[in-house]
């Protein structure tokens, strides 16, 4: 691909994201009435979301095809739609404050711009679409283009939908068709555009709850408020996008050979790094030391996102997750962790809108019926619906976020009682049917690997290792919160806070402690309910001793009563992380269950404003507590799911605390440095200076290391570029079947994250089974592959042609790959199909074989 | 009382001349409809009515309303080329009406001057016999305007769905009225927003009515978008039809029009008529997006029509309302020459292109009869008008080439509505037209009558040919079947392949080639050429051949080896 089509790809990637962002603007601008920014920063996210859903569903629904035309009729809708917002003279409201706010629309545009044209440039060093989990996302890309309707085609199992949160590949897909991008170019962009979107809905939210803060503090706006937000609002992409864990630090660290002293044998030794117990740190660095960390035969990079480790009682290690958004966006899958982020940025613009007393279908109504017929309300489930079938993790946590929001406004009026509990769980549960309503065929074709929430009775996160991951983000958070337990809080509050902590730690933990004793005790009762004769408790008897067995292999057979009492002696031992969160949810909650503000005089004083605003402080400080939330929750519980760890939960969890938390810590930095003063001020900025450089070493490090020093000399935004480079002839059979007819095609099966089901991934025809591991994963088992690993060995290796044409008959198969990865998985048998089958495609290496009468019709 | 009844002698009248024209139209668009078999562009259309009618999946193009409402006629009727062509020529006769709505502006004569230019216009009379949505998206914008201009805002709102229904054609047509709105925008009456209101709530409603028929084909709606999209795409991809090519094919066609519109468009600019300058604008607009385009097609240049004719009916109503002399026999001495001195120079012309010359002899005496002729018209009108009557002289000069245009206008009219005697090489889409139809049918229905005794049992493979119009004359066939390549399993009694390709077990196969496609070679035409084909419909050609395979078991005493 030559310079020029790359930067008009860029351009034209671009150039539609935006004309699909402004044609939200007045969306927007008529949805978050209560904001500075009226929700411009996330006109992109809005309209992508709006157009996305719209041609999806009635996609689904039969009324539009999967094509150009059918997207097109989706962004006329999406037009209508917002044209319509203009009537009335709102147009020209929408005119006097863009014009009013120019400069502030100017520097988000050109924050967007920005970010998304320096990672194009980034991602065009590295672009390979291969390792990890970016074969999966492109094929789900690829498929999505390829297929005739939603739901659409697995790419890895044949005759099947995909079941997975595919909605931001629908997105990709979309913006892929229209722009006319080849799919491995657009996944790169579509990377450039995500950060692009998220940077600027960061900026955005920032932006706006420093401005509104400053506005509360000082009345009206002025030049130096709005220059000082604006400001600001560069730190909510620093903290979330950019700033990561302090394991860079310490990688500089390990290299330089600190705390490393050598023995007699010359063997190094470090009490320090063994105590740290990172893996890679814990081994000695190469000699000589030369302060500049590498790893040979390894990704650097990688290390940053496993910092943390779970110990068994047998002292086995068990890989964790840990992503940050740094890390996600340089490791570069489109993951739907990544997908979602703009989007649960959009649902906590929704929260502060609200929190801000925006015109939101809650203030206007409490009856159900009122609900229904407010455009507010399905604008809102629409939002938060979408999150379900982009990361469906997130969607519960921002449910949660938007009700919490809402009840505790009504606290903050109402003063506490019963019904504010039941108006959280009616708000959740009303907000949570519509959006699953909204996007009801998504669910007829979804099986979740989710099995339950289970008990983390071994597994707990070490108070290293949390602060090593959040360092960054609590100097700041617990900065704000000692700011205000310092000014703001009495020390009644304070005692009020500390009481709700300790009840909620002592009530996570004492569940934790019954639950798990009693998936225990299931291994004794179960077997006695399953020789009853009642069929019913036989059954309940037979899934109790599963479960028992399943739970204790999970604690490698060691006794209930230990594995019970180690669970707790680790909590002891190994503090760090619940005290820390001890003290920040202390002062969070004492400054959240505050109702009155103290002022001078010792005069209590409404903290509720004149026109039914909320001081926005306490948003940040509910961001603060979803964050502390997230981030306990797995100290004591995990959801169950294949892997049996809570590898996953961890994941996500921390995750969304990092956004919750970054936002806080971007908000506090801006607030702690306009209000403190004097000593305190100079302690602050050091400790942020120090805090900000450690989080900026893995960045410059990882990011010069991942793109092999910033080299220029391979760069394309081609993800397929390494194929054509290093197997031609594989490159030039995927480009034909790329352009071939619809079908089934065949090609070797082999383990996930290996190089297995690259011709499905990258034409977008579907296999008979792509990665197994992954399957088995999206479908809760094994039980829709069958037999097709075995089938497939069968079809390349036997000699017997009616052998392979039951096969091929089977799985409507209409194209045969053999390749060299085919050749050296399988002893490959072509004689039956050069006999037998019209060769359509040949070079040197490969061969594909076209079955007649195939006409490409899938049936599982 | 006298007035009423000379209203009513003039209604009358008009009435008469309508329905003359509307009949002329009639049987200019529909004679011969079904006889010449649908090309691959029609073909891919019509085949998706066909799949949508036998209740099969099919991704649909950007034709909504051609290929719902075209389902609906091949449900009630069967599917045939005649069906497949029924819903343009029903648009493209009814275009003739449009002038009605502009009678105020035009004036009466000029109205229906206009309607008969437009019964008889060649590129109208092609887009109304092409198995598309053209003639919907042209009849439906422009009847859209007249009601609109008639304040009937329902009827607007119907004729403008139906637009919107009728495809890629609809767009460039909305581009031009655009253009016209912006830089006449004040000389149009604006409209109250309830009228906007209707408009757009009965285009809305008719354009998903149409194009899902009734709801049935909830896709239609999405079809719609596709027409813009093929569009947009024209202007990217498309099959680069040469420019030349395209533009003196329209040019021949509508060489007998082009001097009265220039004429017409002149006068009108020197005048300052605003009128006049709207149609030049539209007709500069309309033809800069047919040609620039890569996938221009001479039928695209329909857009171009409207204001070429309505310039040319205004100029010769201009021409003919004086027609009536005080010196007829002068002017009827004028016409009589024109008619047969120009006729006498034009079939000198004719032997001129269509004969090989013999010698420089006779070369010199065919060019002195194509010349002295024309020198002979001039030196008698010359002495008529100084002798006799100057008016009477230049009114039979006009009414000569008048009926000189209308002959001409009429033959390329009638070559148009495919009746020539060779349809095939007509300019319209890039499609060729298949005349080998007739032969495979009698073939393929030979062989399947001999094997099952019924005309469409046997099992016919297509192997990778793609022809949509083969998939189309095969549609009876119970046991058609197309794909990629040949199943040689299956051991299919007939194999169509084409000339470069043969069945895997040809050995068991005998083959005979079969002329599928011709049309007119425009790329390698010359000036020549180009007369040629307009006078005698004959041209360079491109054929593309097929080969139809028969299973040797087939024939008497063959067996398969």
């Amino acid at each position: 691909m030559s310079g020029i089509s790359e930067i008009v790809n860029i351009m034209v990637w671009y150039l539609v994201v935006s004309l699909v962002g402004l044609t939200a603007v007045p969306l927007a601008f008529r949805c978050f009435p209560s904001l500075p920014s009226r929700g411009i920063a996330l006109a992109r996210p809005l309209g992508l979301l709006l157009w996305g859903f719209i041609f999806w569903l009635l996609g689904s629904l039969g009324v539009l095809q999967n094509d150009l035309g059918g997207q097109v009729l989706a962004f006329l809708v999406v037009v209508l739609l917002s044209v319509n917002n203009l009537r009335n003279g709102r147009h020209r409201l929408l005119g006097a404050w863009l014009r009013q706010n120019l400069r502030t629309i100017i520097i988000i545009e050109a924050l967007s711009l920005l970010v998304f044209i320096l990672w194009a440039f980034i991602r065009g060093m590295n672009p390979e679409v291969t390792y990890t989990e970016k074969p999966m996302e492109l094929a789900f890309i690829n498929s999505i283009l390829r297929s005739s309707a939603f739901p659409p085609q697995d790419p890895w199992l044949s005759g099947f939908a995909i079941s997975y949160y595919y909605f931001g590949y629908v997105i990709i897909a979309m913006l892929t068709r229209i722009s006319e991008v080849a799919s491995a170019t657009a996944f790169n962009l579509a990377n450039a555009a995500w950060l692009a979107m998220t940077a600027a809905a960061l900026y955005g939210i920032v932006y706006d709850i420093t401005l509104l803060w400053a506005k509360q503090r000082n009345g009206q706006s002025t030049t130096g408020l709005e220059r000082f937000s604006r400001n600001a609002g560069f730190l909510g992409p620093l903290y979330v996008l950019m700033l990561s864990t302090v394991e860079g630090v310490l990688e500089f660290l390990h290299a330089g050979g600190l705390f490393w002293k050598a023995d007699a044998q010359g063997k190094l030794t470090s009490r320090f790094w063994s105590w740290l117990s990172i893996l890679d740190l814990n081994q000695p660095p190469a000699r000589p030391f030369d302060w500049i960390p590498s790893r040979s035969g390894g990704w650097l990079w990688w290390r940053g996102s496993r910092v943390l480790q779970d110990l068994t009682l047998g002292g086995q290690h068990i890989e964790v997750i840990d992503e940050f958004p740094f890390f996600s966006y340089l490791l570069a899958d489109m993951h739907p962790h990544v997908l979602a982020m703009p989007f649960t940025l959009l649902t906590v613009t929704f929260a502060l809108n609200l929190f801000m007393g925006g015109d939101s279908y809650l203030q206007q109504s409490r009856r159900l019926l009122d609900w229904f017929r407010n455009l507010n309300f399905w604008m809102t489930a629409l939002v938060l619906g979408s999150l379900a079938f982009i990361n469906t993790w997130d969607f519960p946590i921002y449910v949660g976020l938007f009700c919490l929001v809402w009840a505790y406004m009504r606290y903050r009026t109402e003063g506490w009682k019963m019904a504010l509990l039941w108006d959280f769980l009616k708000n959740g549960l009303v907000l949570g049917i519509a959006g699953i309503f909204l996007y009801l065929p998504f669910y007829a074709g979804f099986g979740s690997q989710a099995g339950g929430i289970l008990p983390s009775l071994e597994f707990m996160t070490r108070g290293v290792h949390f602060w090593v991951l959040f360092a960054v983000l609590l100097v700041p958070v617990i900065g704000l919160s000692l700011f205000h337990l310092k000014n703001k809080l009495a020390l009644r509050e304070f005692w009020a806070g500390a009481r709700i902590t300790l009840i909620l730690l002592a009530v996570l933990c004492f569940l934790m402690l019954v639950y798990g004793a009693l998936l225990f005790s299931f291994q004794q009762w179960g077997p006695e309910l399953a020789v009853s004769e009642n069929p019913y408790l036989s059954t309940l008897g037979a899934k109790m001793t599963q479960g028992g067995n399943a739970f204790a292999g999970v604690h490698a057979g060691y006794p209930a009563v230990e594995v019970l009492a180690q669970s707790l002696l680790r909590r002891l031992r190994a503090p760090g992380t619940w005290v820390t969160l001890a003290v920040v949810l202390t002062i969070t909650f004492g400054v959240l269950l505050k109702r009155k503000a103290r002022v001078a005089g010792d005069t209590d004083q409404a903290e509720v404003g004149a026109n039914g605003t909320h001081d926005v402080e306490l948003f940040v400080f509910i961001l603060i507590l979803f964050g502390s939330l997230l981030t306990i929750f797995p100290e004591f519980f995990y959801l169950r799911d294949q892997f049996g760890t809570r590898m996953n939960t961890i994941f996500k969890f921390y995750f969304q605390a990092w956004i919750f938390w970054g936002l806080a810590a971007a908000v506090g930095s801006a607030l702690l440095f306009y209000q403190l003063r004097g000593w305190r001020a100079t302690i602050f900025q050091v400790l942020w200076i120090v805090t900000l450089l450690a989080g900026l070493a893995y960045p410059a490090v990882m990011l010069y290391n991942k793109t092999d020093g910033f080299s220029m000399e391979k760069w394309t935004l081609d993800g397929n570029a390494y194929i054509r480079e290093y197997n031609p002839d594989e490159y030039s059979a995927i480009l034909w079947l790329q352009k071939a007819p619809n079908g089934v095609v065949t090609e070797a099966v082999g383990g996930s994250y290996t190089d297995y089901a690259r011709v499905s991934t990258r034409s977008g025809l579907p296999t008979v089974l792509g990665w197994p591991g992954h399957e088995s994963q999206w479908r809760g088992g094994g039980v829709e592959m069958g037999s097709r690993l075995e089938d497939i060995r069968r079809l390349y290796e036997t000699a017997d042609w009616e052998e392979a044409l039951r096969v091929l008959r089977d799985y409507n198969v209409r194209y045969v790959y053999v390749g060299n990865l085919e050749r050296s998985t399988y002893q490959v048998e072509t004689m039956k199909f050069e006999e037998n089958l019209p060769l359509v495609f040949s070079n040197s290496s490969t061969l594909i074989f076209e079955v007649p009468g195939q006409s490409g019709a899938l049936q599982p | 009382m006298n007035q009423i009844h000379g209203t009513r002698k003039t209604l009358s009248l008009e009435f008469l001349v309508y329905l003359v024209v509307l009949l002329a139209a009639g049987l200019l668009r529909f004679t011969h409809l079904g006889v010449l078999p649908l090309n691959d562009h029609e073909a891919s259309l019509a085949l998706q009515a066909l799949h949508l009618n036998r209740g099969e999946q099919v991704i649909l193009s950007g034709e909504p309303g051609y290929i719902s409402l075209t389902t609906a006629l091949f449900y009630i009727f069967q599917p045939t080329e005649f069906t497949a062509r029924f819903w343009p020529a029903l648009a493209g006769t009814l275009l003739v009406l449009v002038p009605i709505f502009f009678r105020k502006q035009l004036g009466s004569t000029n109205a229906w001057i206009l309607a008969a230019l437009l019964a008889f216009d060649p590129v109208l009379i092609g887009v109304s016999r092409s198995a598309e949505g053209g003639a919907l998206a042209l009849s439906g914008l422009l009847a859209a305007i007249g009601f609109g201009f008639n304040r009937r805002p329902v009827w607007c709102g119907l004729s403008l769905g139906l637009a919107l229904a009728g495809g890629p054609g609809f767009w460039p047509g909305m581009i031009i009225l655009a253009v016209i709105l912006l830089i006449f925008k004040k000389g149009f009456q604006h409209h109250e927003g309830r009228s906007l209101a209707l408009v757009a709530a009965s285009a809305g409603i008719t354009l998903l009515v149409i194009s899902t028929l009734f709801l049935t084909i909830p896709q239609g709606i999405s079809a719609f978008g596709s027409s813009f999209v093929d569009y947009s795409r024209s202007w990217t991809g498309g099959n680069r039809t040469p420019l030349v090519g395209v533009t003196t094919a329209w040019v021949l066609s509508v060489l007998p029009l082009l001097p009265f519109a220039a004429w017409g468009l002149i006068q009108g600019l020197v005048r300052g008529d605003v009128g006049a300058k709207l149609l030049g604008i539209w007709a500069g607009a309309s033809f800069i997006l047919a040609l620039a385009n890569p996938a221009r097609q001479l039928l695209d240049l329909y857009w171009v029509s409207i204001p070429l004719l309505t310039l040319s009916a205004i100029k010769l109503a201009d021409l003919i309302t004086g027609f009536t002399s005080e010196n007829r026999l002068i002017f009827l001495a004028e016409v009589v020459l024109v008619v047969a001195l120009v006729v006498f120079s034009f079939m000198n012309a004719v032997n001129l292109v269509n004969n090989p010359l013999q010698n420089q002899e006779e070369y010199r005496n065919r060019v002195i009869g194509v010349i002295l002729p024309l020198i002979l018209l001039l030196g008698m009108t010359v002495l008529l008008a100084w002798g006799w009557s100057g008016d009477a002289t230049r009114k039979g000069l006009i009414a000569g080439i008048v009926i000189l245009a209308s002959y001409t206008i009429l033959s390329n009219s009638w070559k148009a509505a495919s009746l020539g005697t060779r349809p095939e090489i007509e300019i319209r889409r890039s499609s060729g037209a298949p005349v080998g139809l007739g032969e495979l049918m009698t073939t393929v229905a030979d062989i399947s009558r001999f094997k099952t005794g019924i005309d469409h049992r046997i099992d016919v493979q297509v192997v990778n040919l793609p022809h949509p119009s083969l998939e189309w004359a095969l549609r009876n066939f119970e046991q058609a079947r197309f794909s990629t390549v040949h199943d040689s399993g299956a051991s299919p009694a007939i194999v169509l392949t084409s000339e470069d390709q043969q069945p895997t077990d040809s050995a068991s196969y005998r083959g005979q080639k079969i002329l599928w496609t011709v049309k007119p070679d425009i790329g390698s035409m010359k000036l020549i050429d180009w007369l040629k084909w307009s006078l005698f419909r004959t041209a360079p050609e491109e054929r593309t051949e097929l080969v139809l395979w028969a299973r040797n078991d087939l024939f008497p005493g063959g067996t398969i080896p």
